[in-house]
């Protein structure tokens, strides 16, 4: 047999020497010459109209090169995401989630910039918001994107943002004819990816264009997002992909970086975001849902039918969420074989944290719990039991496809 | 970043006259793992530091004395945690010290720092309650010495004047010979806070000791069922009536790590473990229950 | 007692930035610092040593450690000042010569580096605790890395990896006595 060269073999890491000296830069460890400190002042409510926003005390602090509020923007303001440009560069008119980023100071260094935070004086009205499925999807409930496009390019016309649904065979027919049915619902919490470097990133001009340096997973995706919202053509983006430390799919999507490439193209230097770890929870989640699932069964213990309703609590923009919904709903029925099928599942806007994918687009367990189903009537039947255990070994007539 | 200014003094007299003399608010710094994130977050805002550190009247030695252990306010965690003397003599203090959050922490916190910061679930109090230590004060006016149990008053609060700091603690000897426990509960092994701590003592002459922390605004001695369990704690009538004591002195709330009722629970659970621990340890049989 | 001479002499010694001298990586190192800046942010960006990380702030996460007068301490709550009269080792003074210290090697070969953020503050945790014990079992391995979090590998790599260079370790030290 032909000798390989790293099939089967213990190969080193390209980057591990680097790692274990201390001498690999991430993101946050970077630095440039010329550098400006950019920081965040964040909203803190879930939903509120900006009344007025005094920059007057943060601008005059010595050290401090500008300070940015939508106002400062261009009209309108620029917004930016991977599937609906639906995220504002820094919140218009009302803020949407606790943490959203209303105002950026840029300084010379970041003591300067922290310091000038605290001076800039924000007048909320609050106003009702809705973080649970049930508030947001209520008839009543405040939208949040009224007139926004939907994921099929439609217009907003509720808080449903997108909606999939998949079939096969026939579930009604189905459920009149199977020998016994069980109902339950669940529910998955947001959770937060906490990769332990904090969020960070640094946008210089270059060119007539912007080059940033992010630990983002997906560079081309990012590169294509800001030179959408920043009206440039892709070859005056560059990105820089550097060393994540950790990801887990919290570092997918364009977060900071459009406004960091802002920054830096409005003033003619470079300029970096940097956020502390706390910081991370108002920046991304996971998506949070709850999955109504609806399992017929033949008196035998076969699946005969599953009907399955997720709702996916997005957060105030969409994110990659709608893709990531999709597939949820397409993995819905697990691994058993479900000879009827009815999934839909829906992207569902919240006056919450940004969602987006978890480790890649898991389809949040959906899947699992059908086999939490599937265990249920077998609990009280031991011969069904182990009739449905033989099944699950016998991939070829179980398992989907 | 908020700003403060900083001074390191070499004698106590300086110190004082920094930490009375200021107009302003001004913070003892020791190990600083309470001190540094509180000013992070907005929790404290001193406008003066003061290290400890080089102050020559303070010392992070533990010397055994005639009469007990003098714990110096310098004494680290780990240090205290690892002491050969201390281990033998109070075991409950060298455990406690040993939990608290991670090998850092332990590396730079005090034991000074630890009953100064006074949280409810201050693992080293309960300890030292159950030897009823001394926590010698050092002020402007002079110097004085107070029970542990009167120096800790309420949450995040003891008994220190403006201007004041601790010198050491001193835990004396018990009479008889005697061993004790610290066994707490947290969600993780590691860097944690208990959610509920349990310190016991138990001595050849049958008495028994008891304190808690975590289950109240200030850790606490359980008299109470002491007292009873004077009679023979090994009778179960005489420990059933014993505990009920304890988790009627105990007024737990339910907060992030867990709720009242569990608390209420644990009590009961860690109670019978730390008992039991501290008999075997002076030899005796650990009892029917 | 408490004297108009004593208040300033006391306000002599209130400052905002301090001169200090400690011994880094074995070299001895004079600079002035702010009072109120960390060590690890006197590490990383007056002196560019970034092999020492930032992560939480607030000594719950360890990548920040660093070794202090032979102990692990979270770098990230300890006042630049504090250092003063002080040892300090980080993760950059571990290799001698361009040779890896067993500990880096082990961690490379056990396969325990992943994104690597927590790396230096683990492999200054494990520097520490066989600067104490050269022979520790699992569970002290574990105990003395429970201050060091990781997002990426399970931790399970990481204790083999600890484990693994104290052999190596004992191995160098029975070999260096022969001789």
């Amino acid at each position: 047999m032909t000798e390989v060269e790293y099939v089967g073999k213990s190969i080193r890491r390209a980057d591990s020497v680097k790692k274990v000296t201390g001498a690999l830069e991430y993101t946050i460890d970077s630095n440039m010459a010329g550098m400006l400190h950019g920081k965040l002042l964040r909203s803190t409510f879930a939903r509120a109209r900006i009344i007025s926003i005094d920059i007057a005390g943060a601008q005059k602090m010595p050290g401090v090169v500008a300070v940015l509020t939508a106002s400062e923007l261009p009209q309108p303001v620029p917004r930016f995401g991977p599937v609906i440009a639906d995220q504002p560069l820094l919140a218009s008119g009302e803020t949407k989630y606790h943490g959203e980023p209303i105002a950026i100071v840029l300084a010379n260094d970041e003591d300067t910039a922290a310091a000038a935070i605290r001076q800039i004086r924000v007048e909320y009205e609050e106003l009702p918001a809705v973080c649970t499925v049930a508030d947001a999807l209520r008839p009543d409930a405040p939208l949040l994107h009224p007139g926004g496009k939907r994921h099929d390019g439609r217009i907003c016309d509720s808080n449903v943002c997108g909606e999939f649904e998949f079939k096969w065979g026939d579930v009604d027919q189905a459920k009149r004819e199977c020998a016994r049915i069980i109902d339950d619902v669940y529910s998955f919490p947001m959770i937060h990816h906490h990769a332990l470097e904090p969020l960070s990133c640094i946008a210089y001009p270059m060119d007539g264009g912007v080059a940033i340096k992010s630990p983002i997973q997906s560079p081309f995706i990012l590169q294509r997002v800001i030179a959408s919202c920043l009206g440039l053509e892709l070859s005056a983006v560059r990105v820089i992909a550097s060393d994540i430390g950790g990801g887990f799919g919290g570092r997918g999507y364009p977060k900071l970086e459009p406004l960091a490439a802002y920054s830096a193209m409005r003033t003619g230097r470079p300029v970096k975001i940097s956020t502390s770890l706390d910081d991370g929870f108002f920046t991304v989640r996971r998506l949070a849902a709850t999955v109504s699932i609806q399992t017929g069964f033949d008196s035998e213990g076969r699946i005969v039918f599953q009907d399955v309703k997720a709702d996916f609590l997005m957060g105030a923009y969409a994110d990659a969420c709608t893709r990531i919904v999709q597939k949820a709903g397409f993995l819905g029925c697990g691994l058993y074989r479900t000879p009827n099928a009815r999934i839909v599942s829906r992207a569902i806007y919240s006056n919450t944290v940004v969602s987006t994918a978890w480790f890649w687009y898991a389809p949040v367990g959906v899947g699992y719990r059908v086999s939490d189903e599937c265990r249920k009537p077998v609990i009280k039947n031991r011969s069904a039991r182990n009739q449905v255990a033989q099944f699950a070994r016998q991939r070829r007539g179980f398992c989907a496809g | 970043m908020v700003t403060f200014k900083y001074a390191a003094p070499t004698t106590l007299e300086d110190a004082f006259s920094l930490l009375s003399g200021a107009v302003c608010d001004a913070a003892p710094l020791a190990g600083g793992t309470d001190l540094i994130n509180n000013i992070r977050v907005g929790a404290q805002s001193p406008k003066l530091v003061i290290l400890l550190r080089k102050i020559r009247e303070l010392s992070g030695a533990i010397q055994e004395k005639q009469e007990g252990v003098l714990i110096g306010a310098l004494a680290i965690l780990s240090e205290i945690a690892q002491h050969a003397c201390l281990r033998r003599n109070f075991p409950a203090i060298t455990e406690s010290a040993n939990l608290i959050g991670s090998k850092q922490i332990r590396n730079r916190a005090t034991m000074a720092g630890n009953i100064c910061n006074a949280s409810p679930a201050a693992d080293t109090v309960p300890a030292l309650l159950l030897y009823d230590a001394t926590v010698n004060i050092a002020g402007s006016n002079g110097r004085r010495s107070v029970p542990i149990a009167s120096f800790v008053r309420s949450p995040n609060r003891t008994c220190l004047a403006a201007g004041e700091i601790v010198e050491s603690i001193f835990v004396p000897y018990p009479a008889a010979p005697s061993s004790s426990c610290y066994v707490r509960f947290a969600r993780r092994q590691g860097a944690d806070l208990a959610i509920v701590g349990v310190a016991a003592f138990a001595s050849v002459t049958n008495e028994i000791r008891l304190a808690l922390a975590a289950v109240g605004p200030t850790a606490f001695r359980a008299y109470g069922a002491e007292s009873i369990w004077q009679q023979g704690v090994q009778v179960p009538d005489i420990w059933e009536r014993g505990l009920a004591k304890v988790v009627d002195a105990a007024t737990p709330i339910s907060d992030l790590r867990a709720s009242r009722e569990y608390r209420l629970a644990l009590i009961k659970v860690l109670t019978a473990e730390a008992v039991r621990c501290s008999l075997n340890r002076i030899g005796t049989r650990g009892g029917q229950w | 007692m408490f004297t108009e001479q004593n208040r300033n002499a006391g306000r002599a010694m209130v400052t905002d930035s301090i001169a200090i001298t400690f011994t880094l990586n074995g070299a001895t190192t004079s600079i002035d610092v702010s009072c109120t800046h960390t060590l690890a942010k006197v590490l990383r960006e007056q002196l560019g040593l970034i092999g020492t990380k930032i992560s939480c702030e607030q000594g719950e996460c360890g990548a920040c450690t660093v070794i202090v007068d032979g102990k692990a301490v979270n770098s990230c709550i300890v006042l630049a000042p504090e250092v003063d009269g002080c040892e300090v080792l980080t993760i950059e003074g571990l290799a001698q010569h361009g040779e890896l210290h067993p500990i880096q090697t082990a961690f490379i070969e056990e396969g325990a580096v992943q994104c690597g953020y927590c790396t230096s503050g683990m492999i200054m945790s494990a520097k520490a605790l066989l600067m104490e014990n050269s022979d520790p079992t699992d569970l002290d391995i574990r105990e003395a890395l429970a201050g060091n979090l990781c997002r990426c590998t399970g931790y399970q790599r990481i204790v083999r990896a600890v484990s693994s260079a104290a052999k190596k370790l004992q191995t160098v030290d029975a070999g260096s006595m022969k001789g």
